[in-house]
């Protein structure tokens, strides 16, 4: 095993120097700063808890197509696949009118994948249904 | 010292004669250059000292190397902008035509540069905008209603004119989509709760495409103008509604769904009263919908450039993740609709 610090820690270490301790006096260098730092922060947080949110979207996904949920872990490439599949069948069963749109689980089950994946790439966003006007 | 970004004396002298052909021979070239915006645009800023020694700022816009799928050309664009200004519509108009002068082949036009603000952290918090807010629900909606008079009975213009701008609307998202290199389950949803809760095809009028916070210019005194018509077109007036309360327009301003200006009540009210067309919640729910799945599917497509290698933008890298957040507005919002009838025809 390697020393630390792992790639999560170092790109959270540099993520964070970039967004809190660095200073740029041009406004547009630094707003540039703020969206490699945030870029970095999603790529960190892929890391640590990807494989898991993954994992649990291909269960939403299966449950989402009637399906049964695959079993055991899979290595990433075939989990990624995966995902492509039954991402792709699930779209057009949607738009085929087989799966309704507005069906309460199905609305409840997509915005609980889209939730894992804001959890990664926004882990700031607002998923209450009361939020914002209505 | 000579800026990295300085233009190259041809340039400038084929500019210098452009300019001096329209405002004089007198007319002295001080300042070019590029300004910032859209990574997708050629825009040059032109400041002029005139005969009688007035100073006057101009914006030239040319066609980009490579333009956005949907978008116009500064030709076509040159005849909207002066369609909407006849209408009375707040914005600059657009002069000069000209082939060449930026590239071979490439059009450009000049417009007035504009005293305002338009970046979206200061539109929706700067205290100094805070009457302009104020005023916004009654300015933009006069603004939109003022666009909204152009019509294809009364003007003609160099665009394609649907029959149903409902269903054109939602062929050009599906087409959209279908580019996207992933399947999106909850863009699947949303385009198919829009093909089921359509509204009549109604009237047709010019569109902006792209009014929302961030193309709008604002003074301490209220809005100045509406910048950026390379998504204009013939469609469903009510769309321009919906896209300006884009989540993602928001900056922030969570309860200002107006672009983060304003609420959605006073400009809905203050564009009825303005162009005399009553907007329904369930309308305006079905462009809003159908406005943040057309930016998440576009979010996506805008990170494909910078993949592509065809841009080297790092913000471009950073727009794709945005998609899960229009798409999760745009399933919050199916959410609060009561159910569409089952089986019905």
């Amino acid at each position: 095993m390697r020393p630390p610090p792992d790639a999560v820690a170092v790109l959270a270490a540099v993520a964070t120097f970039l967004a809190k301790e660095l200073r740029v006096e041009d406004p547009a260098q630094a707003f540039r700063v703020k969206v490699a730092a945030h870029l970095l922060g999603g790529v960190a947080r892929g890391l640590k808890v990807g494989e898991a949110l993954d994992e649990q979207a291909l269960g939403l996904l299966a449950l989402l197509l009637g399906e049964d949920a695959p079993e055991g872990p899979v290595h990433t490439e075939e989990r990624a696949r995966r995902l492509h599949d039954q991402q792709a069948r699930l779209s057009a069963r949607l738009l085929a009118g087989e799966i309704a749109p507005d069906d309460e689980t199905v609305l409840q089950g997509l915005r609980a994948l889209l939730a894992s994946e804001l959890a990664l790439s926004n882990p700031r966003f607002d998923l209450d249904d009361q939020v914002g006007e209505l | 010292m000579i800026a990295a970004n300085a233009p190259d004396p041809t340039l400038r002298a084929r500019a210098l004669a452009y300019l001096q052909g329209a405002l004089g021979p007198e007319a002295e070239l001080t300042r070019l250059e590029p300004l910032g915006g859209g990574a997708c645009q050629e825009i040059w800023r032109a400041d002029l000292r005139l005969a009688e020694g007035e100073e006057r700022a101009f914006v030239i816009r040319g066609d980009p190397a490579v333009a956005l799928p949907g978008s116009l050309g500064r030709r076509e664009e040159h005849e909207v902008i002066n369609a909407a200004v006849a209408a009375g519509a707040p914005t600059p108009a657009a002069r000069w035509l000209t082939e060449g002068l930026l590239r071979p082949g490439a059009w450009a036009y000049t417009m007035v540069m504009l005293p305002g603000v338009a970046l979206g952290a200061k539109v929706t918090r700067d205290p100094p905008l805070a009457l302009a807010r104020e005023r916004a629900p009654t300015q933009l909606a006069e603004a939109l209603a003022a666009i909204h008079t152009v019509t294809p009975d009364r003007v003609t213009l160099p665009l394609p004119l649907p029959n149903d701008p409902v269903a054109a609307a939602l062929d050009a998202l599906a087409e959209t989509m279908a580019r996207l290199p992933c399947a999106r389950p909850a863009q699947a949803a949303a385009l198919a709760w829009l093909r089921q809760n359509r509204p009549p095809s109604g009237e047709v009028t010019l569109v902006h495409g792209d009014f929302r916070t961030g193309n709008l210019l604002f003074e301490p005194e209220g809005l100045t103008g509406v910048l950026d018509w390379e998504f204009a077109h013939w469609g469903s007036p009510l769309e321009d509604l919906g896209w300006l309360c884009v989540r993602d327009w928001r900056f922030g301003a969570l309860d200002r769904a107006v672009g983060g200006i304003c609420r959605r009540a006073p400009f809905v009210a203050a564009y009825t009263t303005a162009s005399g067309r009553p907007v329904s919640a369930a309308e305006l729910t079905f462009w809003e919908v159908y406005g943040n799945l057309r930016w998440a599917a576009g979010a996506i497509l805008q990170g494909q450039r910078v993949l592509s290698g065809a841009e080297r933008d790092l913000e471009l890298l950073a727009i794709p993740w945005r998609a899960a957040e229009m798409e999760y507005e745009a399933l919050r919002l199916i959410a609060r609709q009561p159910q569409s009838p089952r089986g019905a025809p």
